[in-house]
């Protein structure tokens, strides 16, 4: 059974701003609705009862019932992963492997591409929306819109001192966070790196690693977004962090030209090796992957591949991933099934793709 | 030492919980390292206590344990919605329900205080379903305020938008009356 192929899949295009640096832009919102416990202490009747108040209250809405509502207890395991692939729930939404999702888990795809909304995490609503490149401000209008939208017919949990209640009080206020997807490998070769995300903390931003919290670093892709979300102005906090994010875009281009400055054989001939690994290697681990489309990501940067997109890159980075590849496969793979399934993947695609070699 | 960690023993000492997580990046790799606190301190990596919070747990039972702190007299309130008390949040860092931020309201604002730097709400004023007059004219504020922050930044299109917006709900407002 396959959820809305092509849903969520909007960020992957390589278009917005400074795409070949910014990956996605992403807002969300968390958002509870009065009279009910957070979904941290919520028995599954209470629970469900949220996800029907919810689901509901979407139904009678003109523009939110064209939005797709799903249960997550409704599709298969192989279906929630590719949900969380392709970052539209979290993992805590879905569950382990042998709880799966708990009663009342659900998400609202929709009304437009870059929008959707989790129902049941920790906090009752989770709304989110998501785009390509360094869209910031697009971001958040269109999270603003859909939050009016559904704060017009559910009653959240507001409180005038504190603003929009949520269970974890690192959230209450705006229960913003805007993030920002960056690859930095001129900062982490030039080892300017350190510097910088150290100073991200006494501007009041946090880096994380590819799929946000408690993930590791890999490709040389880092999350940044908002620490805090009580006294400030959204569009302020917004507004910051796309300072911050051009400032950061300005030292990473610095990085970069210092590099083929300094080393311009050495450099080329890693983005060289890397690409040849990935046209005509067997077997591929995502983390090796990753590794190796960070270095064609920076050839692209450095106008090494005149012919290639960062689309092409995204597209590998996207659909190389386990769930992505069992779906493709119509079964199960065990790891070392799916290393070769990868490799054959990005094998075609990447031949596929327009290159020419100067 | 970015972001939360899944569980994992110290690399030293392999018997205790690793609470420090350290990122190395070199030119080739980026290494994450996983130390107890014990080990971390040996190591001479005792500042992450200081400038970063291991978890928010750690944070709020320090803040309960300084000294002159009311915070300590207080882990036996408890929601009168919910039944949470404020000695289980300090454990779970996780509010029961909504209304245990008006009962735990006093401790909160410090909690918060600390947190965000500030302990009050300036961004969007939420305008429910059915608002009454007063919910109504605290939005009404909240988009004047936004009209004006537009103009002052030249963005004028976001101005018109509310202008209109503020247009639409006075109409309604004196229609409905």
């Amino acid at each position: 059974m396959k959820v809305v192929p092509s849903f969520g899949l909007d960020w992957v295009s390589g278009s917005g701003e400074y795409a070949d640096i910014v990956l996605s832009t992403r807002v969300r919102l968390a958002r509870n609705l009065q009279g009910s416990c957070f979904g941290t202490r919520s028995a599954d009747r209470d629970s469900e009862s949220v996800k029907k108040r919810i689901q509901l209250a979407i139904e009678q809405h003109s523009l939110l019932r064209e939005s797709l509502f799903l249960e997550l207890n409704s599709i298969n395991r192989l279906q929630q992963r590719i949900l969380l692939e392709r970052r539209l729930v979290s993992s805590e939404l879905i569950g382990n492997e042998e709880t799966g999702p708990r009663k009342g888990s659900a998400i609202m795809l929709g009304p437009q591409d870059f929008s959707s909304v989790m129902v049941n995490e920790e906090d009752h609503l989770r709304i989110q929306t998501i785009f390509s490149g360094l869209q910031l401000r697009k971001a958040w209008d269109f999270a603003d819109e859909l939050d009016d939208q559904l704060g017009s017919v559910l009653p959240f949990a507001y409180h005038n001192e504190f603003g929009f209640l949520t269970s974890c009080p690192t959230n209450v206020g705006s229960g913003l966070r805007a993030s920002v997807l960056v690859h930095l490998p001129g900062l982490v070769l030039t080892k300017e790196i350190g510097r910088v995300l150290e100073g991200l903390g006494q501007l009041g931003l946090i880096a994380r690693g590819l799929y946000g919290e408690g993930s590791e670093i890999v490709g040389n892709f880092f999350q940044i977004s908002n620490q805090t979300t009580l006294g400030k102005i959204e569009e302020d906090v917004v507004d910051h962090l796309e300072d911050i994010i051009r400032r950061i875009i300005g030292y990473e281009k610095e990085a970069r030209q210092m590099v083929m400055r300094n080393s311009v054989n050495a450099t080329e001939d890693r983005v060289w090796r890397a690409y040849g690994i990935l046209q005509y290697s067997r077997s591929l681990s995502f983390p090796e992957l990753m590794n190796l489309l960070s270095k064609v990501r920076l050839g692209i940067g450095l106008k090494l591949f005149p012919d290639m997109g960062v689309f092409t890159l995204n597209k590998l980075m996207f659909f190389t991933q386990d769930a992505h590849l069992e779906e493709a496969a119509g079964r199960g793979l065990t790891s070392e099934e799916r290393d070769l399934h990868r490799a054959a993947y990005v094998r075609k695609n990447l031949n596929g793709a327009k290159i020419s070699i100067k | 030492m970015l972001g939360k960690h899944p569980a994992t023993q110290c690399e030293l000492c392999k018997a205790s919980a690793a609470v420090v997580h350290v990122t190395q990046i070199t030119e080739e790799k980026i290494l994450t390292s996983h130390f107890c606190k014990e080990c971390a301190a040996n190591k001479g990596i005792s500042h992450f206590d200081k400038s970063i919070k291991t978890s928010l747990h750690d944070f709020l039972i320090e803040l309960g344990n300084e000294p002159d702190s009311p915070i300590a007299l207080d882990v036996q309130t408890t929601c009168s919605f919910c039944g949470m008390k404020i000695g289980e949040f300090q454990r779970t860092g996780r509010l029961g329900c909504p209304h245990c931020y008006t009962d735990f309201d006093s401790y909160l604002k410090r909690i918060l205080k600390k947190i965000h730097g500030s302990a009050g709400h300036t961004g969007k004023v939420y305008l429910p379903p059915n608002p009454n007059s007063y919910q109504l004219e605290q939005k009404m504020q909240f988009l004047k305020n936004g009209m004006t922050r537009a103009v002052e930044r030249e963005e004028f299109e976001k101005a018109a938008i509310l202008r209109d917006e503020i247009g639409k709900m006075k109409s309604e407002t004196n229609g409905g009356q």
